[in-house]
């Protein structure tokens, strides 16, 4: 087939008919631009996430090198840096196995040397002072240097206490000056010490490499390793190795450890299923919410030009070059509206990641995103995908029309309309009715983009509102203030409550109790004592039939799909979590079996024969069957720490409490509560955990300074938990789900009054030439007016009534079922968002039209009889 | 030779008691280089059998040969091409595309089609029809008599193999439709081109050179003698 040589002409056509409508054009551009907002939005949070954990995971493990070759000597460390497949290299020495001054107790400080190009892959920021030159200069973070009580300035003197290897009796005691000052990082609880080149000679005799012998780190080259790139980076590490003569094989002699750095492997920043549903979620509801409005906008236009496009058959334009010609402008209107879109999006964007950033695990102070390509390339994609989908069938139409038909196109209408609008005024309603009949899908597509908004904010409103505090506070807090030891809060440390010779460094101190019980405005509290020195007789108990067992018929616990063997004490016991509790803590158990009245439950309970077991629940508070060990009256046989037994009933079964009554970790399923009287009868009262008490409403706030100031001041080894604290996480969660959804209600609900505005002006233009004949017929102006605010009217009418029924429907069925798998949320039907939107919405209805007509009655009737009927 | 034939053609709009038959078996022929006038009253089926002659619609029953090739079983983009290279289009209303000015409306149809312009052909036939001096002027600055001018110059500027009309002077006052006609009956002279024209003005179709008489639908006189 002949090639035709017709672009250009498409093209002259397109652009000509493109600069004639300007309005369309107008609303088009606007709302492909919020499309592409919302596009870009979307993506710049996603990519932001990623990059803000990939930036997180890269500080946590200590640098943005690519790679690690572990524990080496200097002369291996010389031999391998000269592969060729090494773009940089790095000689990282840990100069002291631990710092122990008692200022780092809570947060460790670690003392390394780094070459000095090498600080800034480390993350290493000087934000006063310079490097280390001489032997005794350090670099210290702004952090440690407020727990020594010192204030973040370079040139003071501060004394370290070293322990130089693991296995070193002494501590040395060695004064630095602080030659510069560099900035914590919060995503490491960590703090940091450097040495210069010049320390590692004055005390070579300390740094020699013995980790061949006794693993010691101290003295041993961590190589930090970057490639050209980071892919395949465990293999190319290996390659480094055998390259250089050693082995990956950990058997062998010539063993050298490596692994990539985590931040790059691309495992780690998998995406959960979760998350990737949101997502994909979001970008539908994008796509449809441009859809909505850009199909509607070249809807109206092709119908409105529909002459036009059937002039332009019968002179002999085919149906795809009409096509063309509309893709043409949907384009050229894609690149005018995409710019804006993109820049609006990313400016929203990043304004909203770091209120994102904060509900997630991230910690870190500065959340940013950077303008990644993809972002942009992403965003102006799916646009013109939007784009794409909405004007194909606007151009179908347009293309499919034939020439008879679009010349009868109006002279039908017309001429139906002229018998129905000869009646009296007094049906000005009828025939508004009947307008809107007229394009029926015209008008259900805005309403329905309308009701969109409503639909959607009243859901954001439901489902904030179905945030259930008293739920979300059960889990966490039991009292107004819980205090223990650090250790205690500290997922990496822990109260574990095992030994008498090490309980100093976990428990609570009976100081911190009595200041607690000293402040203004506490009411009553209760210590939690605890400990695992404390064995279950086997022979005494044996598992229920549910019980989880292991492949050989012991009895086990569940980790991961895979059921362990439970811990022991010893041969014959297995390990229990024993606890003595106060009895403050009678109001906080909640009794699941067994006593239940509190009265004779504590006065049992006091005799010393009877004891507490609690029992697993889930998400929902629901009991974990399986999971129960002890059923109410069962004899219970433990053994103390001294070897003596000593018999106990179950007097009831509670339910778990992991944050007010536990050590928040689980070695063992027995978890036994006695007073804690009987407690200190069978082991020392040193294993105090923790102190959990009441406070006076309106003194919580003050009470909450004055622990922080306690617990940094006078003990800084303390620390506790408030309600106020989890109170905040919560008023965050509610506070990040409100702004998404409210950002994203406003969007739509532009889009939708967009839609709405772009009906009523075009139903006005369109018709001015059977305006003219009404008015010419007799129809005052004041009732076509009239006319116009009526049909303004019933679309909000209409949309009133159908996002009462569909919002209603969709939130007793899919929030419902979305607040039910949510354990924090119970289900509250909310309307009242939509109710406050109604008269909005009415008097929107009434004013757009009222203020389009003003425009079109400038013109004489004669003159727009001429133009619209000639 | 004949250009255009049509044989048995039938058109039908709805069914049952509302079954409206707007032509009911018309035969027709038209001689290369002949002027046919159609007249009829509105309603007789004139209009329809225009369309039906250009491509513009599907008959229900029978055939229409132009250039002894029978259109009625083309399908819609193949008729689109057809039309534009065989036939040139005349309405009441003008229709000019309001977005390009009167040299891009003349050549149009040329451009649609991919084709080269001949320049000289269209300079000629813009000087016949007295468009020299406005060929860069845009629709809307030109009078009612200039624009069916223009209509009549994009009509003739592919060599179409018939011209039709359709009420080509219905929009404008006695004198100028006698220009325009005159115009019309000239250029088809020179340029050895058919013309079909509906009208429902008798002075007006005795320019023609022959006067063909519709009445529901059937062809009441002026057939062809052969």
């Amino acid at each position: 087939m002949r090639k035709v040589k017709n672009k250009k002409v498409i093209r002259r056509l397109s652009d000509r008919s493109f600069r004639a409508s300007r309005t369309r054009n107008l609303m088009a551009v606007i709302a492909i631009a919020l499309t592409a907002m919302l596009f870009t939005t979307l993506f710049t949070l996603g990519i932001g996430t990623v990059e803000n954990f990939q930036r997180q995971t890269m500080r946590q493990s200590g640098s943005d090198c690519h790679g690690v070759i572990k524990n080496i000597t200097m002369e291996q460390y010389d031999k391998l840096s000269k592969d060729p497949s090494i773009v940089e290299s790095a000689n990282c020495i840990l100069v002291a196995y631990s710092v122990e001054n008692e200022a780092f107790l809570k947060r460790h400080l670690e003392a390394w040397y780094y070459p000095q190009y090498h600080y800034k892959h480390c993350f290493i920021d000087i934000i006063d002072g310079r490097a280390p030159e001489a032997a005794d200069e350090i670099l210290m973070d702004d952090v440690s240097m407020d727990l020594l009580g010192l204030a973040p300035e370079a040139g003071q003197q501060v004394t370290l206490q070293l322990r130089i290897k693991n296995a070193d009796a002494n501590v040395i005691n060695r004064t630095f000056t602080v030659s510069g000052v560099i900035k914590a990082d919060p995503a490491l609880d960590v703090g940091f010490a450097i040495v210069s080149e010049a320390y590692l000679s004055a005390h070579a005799d300390e740094l020699v490499y013995t980790y061949d012998k006794d693993y010691s780190p101290t003295g041993a080259v961590r190589m930090d390793i970057t490639f050209s790139n980071s892919f395949s980076i465990q293999e190319k590490l290996d390659k480094v190795i055998e390259d250089a003569g050693y082995s990956t094989d950990e058997t062998s002699p010539d063993y050298v450890a490596s692994n990539a750095n985590w931040a790059y492997v691309s495992g780690s920043t998998e995406q959960d299923p979760i998350t990737v549903g949101a997502v994909a979620g979001g970008l539908l509801l994008i796509i449809l919410t441009g859809y909505l409005i850009i199909y509607n906008i070249f809807q109206i236009s092709v119908i409105r030009d529909i002459q036009y496009y059937g002039l332009l058959k019968t002179i002999g334009a085919t149906g795809r070059q009409i096509k063309k010609i509309i893709r043409r402008q949907a384009l050229l209107l894609g690149i005018l509206g995409i710019p804006a879109g993109l820049v609006c999006g990313y400016l929203i964007g990043s304004a909203m990641m770091p209120k994102m950033m904060a509900m997630t695990s991230y910690v870190g102070n500065e959340v940013g995103v950077s303008m990644h390509p993809l972002i942009f390339i992403g965003s102006a994609v799916f646009t013109l995908l939007t784009v794409w989908i909405s004007t194909g069938k606007p151009a179908r139409i347009a293309a499919k029309v034939s020439p008879v038909e679009a010349v009868r196109y109006t002279e039908h209408a017309g001429g139906k309309k002229k018998g129905k609008k000869s009646t009296d005024g007094g049906k000005l309603p009828k025939m508004a009715l009947s307008n809107l009949g007229r394009n029926k899908k015209r008008t259900v597509l805005v309403i329905f983009s309308l009701s969109l908004a409503i639909v959607l904010l009243n859901s954001v409103f439901t489902v904030t509102h179905s945030f259930d505090l008293d739920t979300y506070l059960k889990r966490f807090v039991s009292t107004d203030f819980q205090v223990a030891n650090a250790n205690y809060f500290n997922v990496m440390s822990g109260y574990y409550g095992s030994s008498e010779d090490t309980i100093q460094e976990e428990n609570l101190t009976e100081s911190f109790v009595e200041y607690c019980q000293s402040l203004d405005g506490y009411q009553d509290g209760g210590r939690l004592y605890m400990t695992q020195n404390m064995g279950l007789r086997k022979d005494s108990w044996e598992a229920p039939a549910s019980f989880p067992r292991t492949a050989d018929g012991q009895p086990g616990e569940e980790f991961g799909g895979e059921v362990m063997e439970l811990n022991e004490l010893d041969e014959e016991n297995w390990l229990v979590s024993f606890y003595g509790m106060d009895d403050f803590f009678y109001s906080v158990i909640e009794v699941y079996k067994g006593e239940s009245d509190l009265e004779t439950l504590k006065e049992k309970m006091d005799t010393g024969k009877y004891m507490l077991v609690s029992v697993p629940t889930d998400d929902y508070d629901q009991i974990q069957q399986d999971g129960i060990v002890h059923q109410p009256g069962d004899k219970v046989m433990l053994t103390c720490a001294d070897g003596q037994t000593r018999e106990f009933e179950v007097l009831a079964l509670i339910k778990d409490n992991s944050y007010a009554l536990t050590n928040r970790s689980y070695m063992t399923p027995f978890f036994y509560y006695v007073p804690s009287r009987v407690f200190k009868e069978m082991a020392s009262d040193e294993y105090l955990m923790c102190f959990s008490f009441n406070a006076d409403d309106d003194k919580e706030e003050e009470i909450a300074d004055e622990l922080e100031a306690y617990t940094t001041q006078v003990e800084p080894t303390m620390d506790f938990e408030s309600k106020g604290y989890w109170l905040e996480q919560f008023d965050g969660l509610i506070g990040l789900f409100t702004l998404i959804g409210g950002v994203l209600s406003l969007v739509i609900g532009l889009i939708g009054i967009l839609n709405f505005v772009n009906s009523i002006l075009t139903g006005i233009v369109t018709r001015q030439g059977e305006f003219a004949m009404l008015e010419a017929i007799g129809m005052t102006k004041r009732q076509l007016r009239k006319m116009l605010i009526l049909e303004g009217l019933y679309y909000a009418i209409a949309t009133i009534g159908f996002s009462l029924v569909f919002g209603a429907l969709f939130s007793c069925t899919a929030l419902r079922v979305l607040s039910g798998g949510m354990w924090f949320m119970k289900y509250h039907f909310v309307i009242w968002p939509m109710l406050l939107v109604f008269p909005v919405l009415l008097v929107l209805g009434a004013l757009v039209p009222a203020a389009a007509f003003r425009f079109f009655k400038k013109e004489s009737v004669v003159e727009r009889l001429r133009r619209f009927n000639g | 030779m004949k250009v255009l034939e049509t044989r048995d053609l039938k058109k039908y709009y709805g069914s049952g008691e509302s079954l409206v038959k707007a032509l009911d078996g018309v035969n027709l022929c038209v001689e290369r280089g002949e002027f046919v006038a159609i007249v009829g009253t509105s309603g007789s089926g004139k209009s329809t059998l225009l369309h039906m002659l250009g491509g513009l619609d599907y008959p229900t029953e029978g055939s229409v040969f132009v250039d002894g090739k029978d259109i009625s079983g083309l399908k819609e983009d193949a008729l689109c091409i057809f039309r534009r290279r065989k036939i040139g289009f005349v309405f009441q209303s003008y229709n000019l595309v309001p977005v390009l000015n009167v040299y891009e409306n003349i050549v149009l149809p040329i451009e649609l089609d991919g084709n080269e312009v001949d320049a000289e052909y269209v300079n000629q036939v813009a000087e016949v029809l007295g468009l020299k001096e406005r060929l860069h002027s845009m629709p809307n600055q030109l009078s009612g008599g200039q624009q069916q001018r223009v209509a009549i110059a994009r009509a003739l500027a592919t060599k179409p193999a018939i011209l039709l009309c359709d009420e080509p002077t219905g929009n404008l006052d006695s004198k100028t439709s006698q220009d325009v006609l005159s115009l019309l009956k000239v250029t088809g002279e020179k340029f050895g081109q058919t013309i079909v024209m509906i009208t429902h003005n008798e002075e007006i179709a005795q320019l023609a050179d022959r006067i063909v008489r519709i009445e529901d639908g059937k062809i009441k006189g002026g057939e062809q003698d052969a």
